[in-house]
């Protein structure tokens, strides 16, 4: 049976095939042959009889011969191949149905089947019977005898399709269930599954002893997989360790070949990397942009012809054959500056450093290239702004230190080295109360420190010794920072040297007193004649004293003028103060000058005080000044000595001393109130002095005129102040007088000629009026 | 018997000669035919004789006087006309085809050899055994 079923799984296929076909031949192919077959056969045969009917009719028509046509046509009617037959006369053009069999069909109906496949028909003509004999085959007939014929076929097919369903379930009971079994173990055995048993029941014998080997199979891979997993867990957890370690070890690789190829393509520097004969191997894009030479055109160039100006290429050349044969070279691995080539042949500095690198056998040299053009253009221009940085910052005439947030000088300039008499070397990098040993120490690195705090500190004075004179010092300090990215801060002391300013201050302050006591004398000066007159008006207007008009009209008249001088007085000291006072400069000889002075009537009696002028060494001096002005400001000092003398004399005592080339020239005028006129080869001093008084009161009283003097000289030569003695040494509670109250006039010596009566003169003596001296 | 059929022949002889034809037959019915049943077996409406015999109408030519006169006479047409109502009875299988002749003594000697066969006869004399007694 097993053989048997064999057998079967054998020839299935073809028999499948054969059965397949068989079913096609026998349900398709032979009856479409057989209908067509017996189509045809109807055809032949209705065409044959058509004929017979038209020959026999034409025979009859034309020989009187008629015995075959009951013969013929006695059959029509059984014969169950037709579907009728017509006979159709023609007379006269037209036709007539003369007869039909079946007898009921109509010409019209033989007509309306005209272009059937089963109509035939045929022409007769003989004797008086021309016409044509129509028949048509029966479509009935055709399907009965087809299925007559279909059948035992059908029957057949059904047989077939028995036997073939029947063997399939066959088949697949006994062979195809066991062979999709043995399938399905084969393929679990070939995807790993060994869990699943073979089954071991196939009825065919092969499929038995398959499957038996199967199961042997299975049992020996499943043990040899159990015997493997052990060692293929212990290797796959060995594999998964290395294969991370590979995996991280390529990822690091891959990455240190990027980062190594984004370095080389974006350095600063030019990369050169050249072989052992010198030949480019690499060139990264700075090269490029500094020498000029692409990627393409340098690689496989040698260094010698491409970037080593012609003075070096020995040198270059020596080099490497000397570190083939030795393996020393002696600038490897070191940075030095040398020369390079451009493209255009342009020669620059560059900053070099190379290195070997063996890969594999052979060994090539990394260069790495700097342009340093520009940078050593800007460490020279650098150097020169920090020299004339340095230059400005000595020759300040300040004191300037830098200090470090320790505290520690970083500079200190010149100026300031001078001043503190110190070294330079004595200072930078040490603190303050390293270098001084002085009271002030300690306040200024507390200033210091507060500065970096951030605190505001404000400028202190400070005073030093200096060539045993004591120097104001205004000190300053804040914090300045240098760098933009990376800020470094300083604290900047300075120190301004503020003798002279405080010298500025002190004639400022005297200036203020001398204005408020001009505004206090003009309030005096003005008051008193002016009450004289308002006192004077009212006693004109008294009748019991006409005679006494002429005299109270005359010291109205007096003071009106005296009240005038005053207003002009106060019109030129506003003019001066305005800077608007215009001075007329002559030739002016001084004593000439001196002797036209005159006393002028203050209320004192001319009897209790005498006048007294003397010169001396004035003879032929000359200076240039405004004749009236000046005359103003004697009259106003001799007024005022006049005016506070009571009793005794006023002198006036103008006196020239020579000192070396220049002409000194002195005036004194005393007693009580005395002047000075001092006169150096360049300028001339006047002091003008009077008694000052230790009383407050007094001391507001110096005179409308000196008030106005001193402004006009002021603006006329520059320099005209009041000392004011008490303030520096005051005679407090004394009364005794200060023999000399200086006042100063600057004059400035007559360079030229004048005319005197028509002709003209030297200004004064020959050597202090020579042009080329002044 | 003959004599009888003679005479009846004879007797009706009047009426067929009126008719210029005689009618001949062999192994017809016993009886007499009448004019009519004689008509009909020339327009082929009969096609047994009670006998058995089958009844074949023998004729002359169609292109013969007598064929003219027995199509006037059976069907008063002429003979083209005569021809289709044969042809057509024939197509249709109702009659048997009948038999030309080309002469009156071909019919009678084919009656004579032919049992159910009748003829008409115009002009030749014919036996008076084959005449066919009418009514």
């Amino acid at each position: 049976m097993k053989f048997l079923n064999s057998l079967i799984a054998r020839i299935w296929g073809p028999f499948g095939l054969m059965a397949a076909s068989l079913l096609v031949l026998v349900g398709v192919y032979i009856p479409r042959q057989q209908a067509l077959t017996l189509r045809e056969f109807q055809s032949a045969e209705l065409e044959e009889l058509v004929k017979s009917m038209a020959i026999n009719i034409s025979v009859a028509g034309k020989y009187d011969d008629w015995s075959r046509l009951s013969e013929i046509f006695g059959n029509i009617s059984k014969r169950p191949s037709l579907d009728f037959a017509a006979l159709v006369l023609e007379s006269g053009g037209t036709e007539s149905l003369v007869a039909s069999n079946p007898p009921n069909v109509t010409l019209a109906d033989v007509r309306r089947t005209e272009g059937s496949p089963l109509l035939v028909s045929a022409p007769f003509e003989g004797g008086l019977f021309k016409g044509r004999v129509i028949i048509h085959g029966s479509e009935q007939y055709l399907e009965r005898e087809l299925s007559r014929l279909n059948f035992p076929l059908q029957v057949g097919m059904g047989l077939i399709v028995l036997a073939v369903i029947t063997l399939y379930f066959f088949l697949a009971r006994r062979v195809s269930r066991p062979l999709r079994a043995v399938r399905e173990v084969a393929e679990n055995i070939r995807s790993g599954d060994l869990a699943t048993p073979v089954e071991g029941n196939a009825s065919i014998w092969e499929l038995h002893s398959l499957s038996l080997a199967l199961e042997r199979l299975r049992s020996g891979l499943l043990e040899q997989r159990q015997a493997n997993d052990a060692l293929t867990r212990g290797m796959e957890n060995e594999i998964q360790r290395q294969t991370k370690d590979l995996r991280k070890t390529l990822d690091e690789l891959q990455d240190s070949r990027n980062l190594f190829g984004s370095i080389i393509e974006s350095a600063l520097d030019a990369m050169v990397i050249a072989d052992g004969k010198s030949r480019i191997v690499e060139w990264n894009n700075r090269a490029e942009e500094i020498f000029g030479w692409s990627r393409e055109e340098a690689l496989g160039q040698t260094l010698s012809k491409l970037i080593i100006p012609q003075v070096h290429r020995d040198g270059h050349e020596k080099g490497m054959a000397h570190y083939h044969a030795t393996g020393h070279g002696p600038v490897l691995n070191k940075l030095f500056q040398t020369r390079a080539l451009r493209r255009d042949g342009e020669e620059f500095d560059i900053e070099l450093y190379i290195t070997s690198v063996q890969i594999g056998n052979e060994e090539v040299f990394s260069s790495f290239i700097r342009d340093i053009t520009e940078s050593k253009q800007m460490s020279e221009d650098l150097e020169r702004q920090r020299e004339l940085n340095s230059e400005l910052l000595n020759g300040l005439p300040m004191l300037i230190s830098l200090k470090d947030k320790d505290l520690r000088y970083t500079f200190v300039n010149d100026q300031a080295l001078q001043t503190l008499d110190q070294d330079r070397s004595n200072m930078i990098g040490k603190q303050e109360c390293e270098v001084f040993d002085t009271y002030w120490v300690d306040a200024s690195m507390a200033m210091d420190r507060a500065v970096w705090n951030g605190e505001k500190v404000a400028p202190v004075e400070n005073t030093l010794e200096r060539g045993g004179k004591t120097v104001h010092y205004l000190i300053g300090r804040y914090l300045i920072s240098v760098g933009k990215e990376q800020p470094t801060s300083y604290l900047l002391t300075y120190g301004f040297d503020i003798s002279q300013l405080k010298v500025i201050q002190e004639k400022l302050e005297n200036a203020l007193s001398a204005k408020d006591e001009f505004l206090a004398t003009i309030s005096h000066e003005i008051r008193t004649p002016l009450h004289s007159i308002i006192v004077l008006a009212e006693l004109l207007n008294e009748q019991s004293r006409s005679d006494e008009h002429e005299e109270f009209a005359d010291n109205i008249r007096t003071s009106s003028r005296h009240l005038l001088g005053l207003v002009n007085d106060i019109l030129d000291f506003s003019k001066a103060s305005a800077q608007r006072l215009e001075l007329t400069q002559e030739p002016l000889n001084m004593e000439q000058f001196t002797h036209s002075l005159k006393r002028l009537e203050t209320g004192t009696k001319t009897e209790d005080v005498a006048f007294v002028k003397s010169v001396e060494g004035c003879a032929g001096i000359t200076v240039l000044a405004d004749r009236v002005r000046l005359n103003q400001i004697l009259q106003n000092l001799l007024s005022n000595a006049f005016k506070f003398t009571e009793k005794g004399e006023v002198r006036l005592k103008v006196s020239g001393q020579q000192i070396g080339s220049d002409l000194p020239w002195n005036g004194r005028c005393r007693t009580p109130a005395s002047a000075s006129l001092k006169m150096t080869r360049k300028r001339y001093w006047v002091h003008l002095s009077r008694p000052i008084r230790a009383s407050p009161e007094n001391l507001a009283e110096p005179g409308l005129g000196s008030a106005s003097s001193t402004n006009c000289s002021t603006s006329w030569a520059a320099t005209w102040r009041w000392r004011a003695p008490w303030a520096k040494a005051p005679h407090s509670g004394s009364t005794s007088h200060s023999p000399w109250s200086k006042a100063t006039l600057k004059l400035k010596k007559w360079r030229g000629t004048t005319r005197v009566n028509g002709r003209s003169s030297a200004c004064c003596t020959s050597k202090t009026c020579c042009p080329t001296k002044w | 018997m003959r004599q009888i059929l003679l005479f009846l022949l004879l007797a009706g002889g009047p009426f067929l000669w009126g008719q210029e034809g005689i009618p001949i037959g062999k192994g017809l019915d016993a009886k007499p035919l009448t004019s009519k049943q004689l008509k009909e077996v020339f327009l082929g409406n009969r096609s047994i004789w009670n006998n058995g015999n089958p009844v074949t109408v023998v004729l002359t030519s169609s292109h013969s006087e007598g064929f003219a006169k027995t199509a006037e006479w059976a069907l008063n047409a002429d003979a083209f006309d005569y021809q289709k109502h044969w042809l057509s009875l024939v197509f249709q299988g109702r009659a048997n085809a009948p038999v030309f002749l080309s002469t009156e003594q071909a019919v009678i000697d084919y009656v004579q050899n032919h049992d159910g066969a009748i003829g008409l006869l115009f002009e030749a004399k014919p036996p008076e055994e084959l005449v066919v007694s009418l009514q």
